[in-house]
């Protein structure tokens, strides 16, 4: 009889506790993933984009709904340490019905895809949309959810902007698809900023936002109080902030709700797994006899040990590797507009690892038990 | 007979539980846990679906670009006034014409005392006849803002949320120094997460001479159809009219289908942890407790007794556990305010307080038997199908 076939006859022998407890631990690592994986698929978003610490936003200071007037472009230009500067207008839009969501945003083709080089799309594309004005880039995985193709003539209609005459429909030309770093940078829609501005109703030469990029080497907080200190005190006053910084910003807008939701749902997690802990740990207590009687037999103590914890691990690890499982289909169907969600490999091996630790943990005290109690006594006390 | 057999049967394993703490342990802290996460979850949603139902009347018409989903997104133009003021069905002011809040809806970013975090909330403009448009709104500190100055009032949510904002302090906005002249209350609603001022000033401060939205009080919720038939009349007019608790409850709708779906895969995931854990626990408790089973099938109390009496020992200690976790949410979370983006697509802020409300408490109650009769019942199917004679052979 090798390791395996001992370690594993304890299970066999009582397979409803073995069922109930892989059940039990399946779920609590299920939910585990879902939780985690949501928080670092945001992490991971963010880290995606790496040059956005020297990349500038600028958005009106009243609030990211106002707009800042076209003017301010050539003025930013001339501010020391700009290298690019290009205007960014959200189109809020859906394609078909209102469920089909569309982040559009109007830029200069050109100069959104230089300073974002880590959206990989090829030159003639995005010269193809500079020169159509109704050209359009969207991204693989917007493109490939609604099932564009490059040469599709598509109509999107916008809650926000409305063509003169009052019409939302806006027609375009997909001219290009982008590949992105991350599938949740995937899915914006780029489109001709002139087309926009000339073709709405109103709101014409207005800008929802500034992107600059900054000279290599140049202090980018410098930058960015440069560029308010140019507007302040005007009627549009501006709020200037790295790219990351407004990530960060956004996502503190859920506030306190995600930091609550997460802590409360940790706890409950963590009392979970103290009362899986706890079951190994009985159940193993009350196999100490036959522990003991391998002893007595002559196995060395190391290996009795060896044998309790690969039982422990082998319930936690394959409870985690389904419940995780779980968790990467779950998390699919969270809603769309918490970003294009799941399951990061960094999730599943903290899982794993908390999957070993608690293996270890249960399966301490029952060792020490056996270590510690002559096996004699043991093998008494069964009588 | 059989309900006395179950009391007794009862009655004596409760005695024995000192025997056997794990297990109890395990059902009582494990729906406790369930519980508060339950409770605190749809608690949320509760809260911020009421938050946004109260804010809208049946009696009230608001009036928006066709289209348009939100206020924030929708712009009227002025020539709406005069068609208003010929519309039908409309309550009278004291001047005997028709009422109308003509509003601009924008957002407003204020950073939160302490720390360099910056929340956005509506930023509302309303014109003079909204007192009598929305009686709700009662200031709780300082006065209402004048029309042509640089004031305005916030809600008690915005306060809260901001921290340190008090009456005559200053917010810098569009170059130009406004106070903060009160701070309103409205029936615990969502308005009391915005900003409001004057309409006038909003659109000379923000260069525009369109509106957002009118809020039209009604002679009677029944009065709807008549005023929308009298503005529809109007042609190339471009605008939807609905009713105001419409709006809102689309807009609650929108925000807590995110919330519930939340809510919804959380507690099942770990209610199923917490009910597989109690299975567990007292299939071993009642392995320890068969030959004591074997005995009292043997002394004549009935097999369905016997089964009975394990099925109301395990719901027994889940409600304990339930109650212990309900009360644990109310007395930490109830009436705790938050704020939150409430939906897609929108960017401003909404603020609610957790409500734990009966049914939130209710629907826990029944999750916790559930977990209690699912917990209880392959046990007690087990001793119910115990061999007396066997079991007492191996004494």
């Amino acid at each position: 009889m090798n390791f395996l076939d001992l370690a594993t006859s304890g299970m066999r022998r009582n397979r409803v506790r073995v069922a109930l407890s892989l059940l039990c631990i399946t779920f609590a690592f299920a939910l585990f993933g879902v939780l985690a994986g949501v928080d670092q698929s945001f992490d991971e978003a963010m880290a995606g984009l790496d040059g956005d610490s020297r990349r500038l936003f600028v958005t009106s200071r009243v609030s990211q709904l106002d707009q800042l007037p076209l003017a301010y472009l050539e003025k930013i230009r001339q501010i020391e340490g700009v290298l690019t500067v290009f205007p960014s207008t959200r189109l809020y839009g859906y394609y078909q019905s209102p469920d089909n969501w569309v982040g559009g945003f109007a830029v200069d083709a050109i100069a959104e895809f230089s300073v974002y080089s880590e959206f990989r799309v090829p030159a003639e594309q995005v010269s193809a949309m500079n020169e159509l004005r109704a050209g359009a880039i969207a991204g693989r995985n917007l493109a490939q959810q609604y099932g564009w193709k490059i040469g599709d003539r598509i109509t999107l209609l916008s809650d926000g902007w409305q063509r003169s005459g009052g019409d939302n429909s806006w027609v375009f030309d997909i001219v290009g698809i982008y590949d992105a770093p991350d599938p949740s940078l995937g899915r914006s829609f780029f489109l001709n900023y002139e087309y926009l501005n000339e073709a709405r109703d109103v709101g014409k030469d207005s800008v929802g936002n500034f992107i600059v990029a900054v000279r290599p080497g140049e202090d980018v907080g410098r930058v960015a109080a440069q560029i308010d200190s140019q507007f302040a005190n005007s009627a549009d006053e501006t709020f200037t902030q790295s790219g990351k910084e407004t990530r960060r910003n956004r996502l503190r807008q859920f506030g306190d709700i995600k930091l609550l939701v997460s802590s409360i749902v940790s706890a409950t997690l963590v009392l979970l797994f103290f009362l899986i802990g706890n079951e190994i740990r009985q159940s193993t207590d009350n196999r100490i006899h036959e522990l003991a009687l391998l002893k007595a037999l002559g196995f060395p103590g190391g290996y009795v040990f060896a044998l309790v914890l690969a039982e422990a691990l082998m319930l936690t690890v394959i409870g985690c590797i389904v419940g995780l499982l779980i968790a990467s289909q779950l998390i699919t169907m969270l809603p769309k507009y918490l970003g294009y969600l799941s399951l990061p490999l960094s999730t599943s091996m903290n899982g794993v690892a908390i999957a070993g630790v608690l293996a270890i943990v249960s399966s301490i005290l029952p060792a020490v038990r056996i270590h510690r109690l002559p096996v004699v006594d043991v093998l008494r006390g069964s009588q | 007979m059989i309900m006395s057999q179950v009391w007794t049967l009862f009655w004596f394993s409760m005695r024995a539980v000192a025997t056997r703490p794990g297990a109890c342990l395990v059902l009582i802290i494990g729906t406790a846990g369930v519980v508060t996460l339950f409770c605190f979850l749809f608690g949320i949603s509760e809260g911020l679906a009421s938050a946004l139902i109260t804010a809208g009347r049946d009696d009230r018409a608001l009036i928006l670009r066709g289209g348009s989903e939100t206020e924030a997104a929708s712009r009227l133009k002025p020539e709406l006034i005069s068609v208003l003021m010929g519309a039908s069905g409309v309550r009278l002011g004291a001047d005997g014409k028709p009422m109308a809040s003509l509003e601009i809806v924008r957002a407003l970013e204020l950073p939160v005392s302490d720390s360099s975090v910056r929340l956005s909330f509506p930023l509302r403009g309303v014109t003079a006849a909204q007192a009598g448009v929305r009686p709700e709104l009662r200031i709780i500190e300082g006065r209402m803002f004048q029309a042509g100055v640089y004031e305005l009032i916030v809600g008690r949510a915005v306060s809260k949320r901001l921290g340190a904002l008090s009456i005559g302090e200053r917010i810098q906005l569009r170059g130009a120094p406004w106070t903060i002249t009160g701070i309103f209350t409205a029936n615990g609603s969502a308005l009391e997460s915005e900003v409001l001022a004057d309409t006038g000033t909003l659109q000379s401060l923000f260069q525009t001479a369109l509106f957002s939205s009118a809020l039209v009080p009604l002679q009677s919720a029944q009065t709807f159809d008549e005023f929308q038939q009298s503005l529809l009349a109007h042609p190339g007019l471009d605008i939807d009219v609905i009713r105001e608790q419409a709006y809102f409850e689309r807009q609650a709708g929108r925000s807590n289908d995110t919330l519930r779906s939340v809510a919804l895969i959380v507690t099942c995931l770990i209610a199923l942890a917490a009910a597989f854990a109690s299975i567990n626990a007292m299939h071993t408790a009642m392995r320890a407790r068969l030959p004591e089973i074997a005995t009292l099938r043997a002394i004549g109390f009935q097999r369905t007794a016997v089964i009975a009496a394990i099925l109301v020992e395990s719901v027994f200690f889940c409600v304990i556990g339930a109650a212990i976790g309900a009360a644990l949410a109310r007395l930490i979370l109830q009436g705790e305010i938050f704020s939150t983006l409430a939906g897609g697509g929108t960017i401003v802020q909404t603020a609610f307080s957790l409500q734990i409300t009966p049914a939130v408490i209710g629907a826990s109650g029944a999750l916790a038997v559930g977990i209690g009769l699912v917990g209880g019942l392959m046990p007690a199917i087990k001793a119910g199908r115990l061999q007396v004679a066997d079991a007492l052979r191996e004494l």
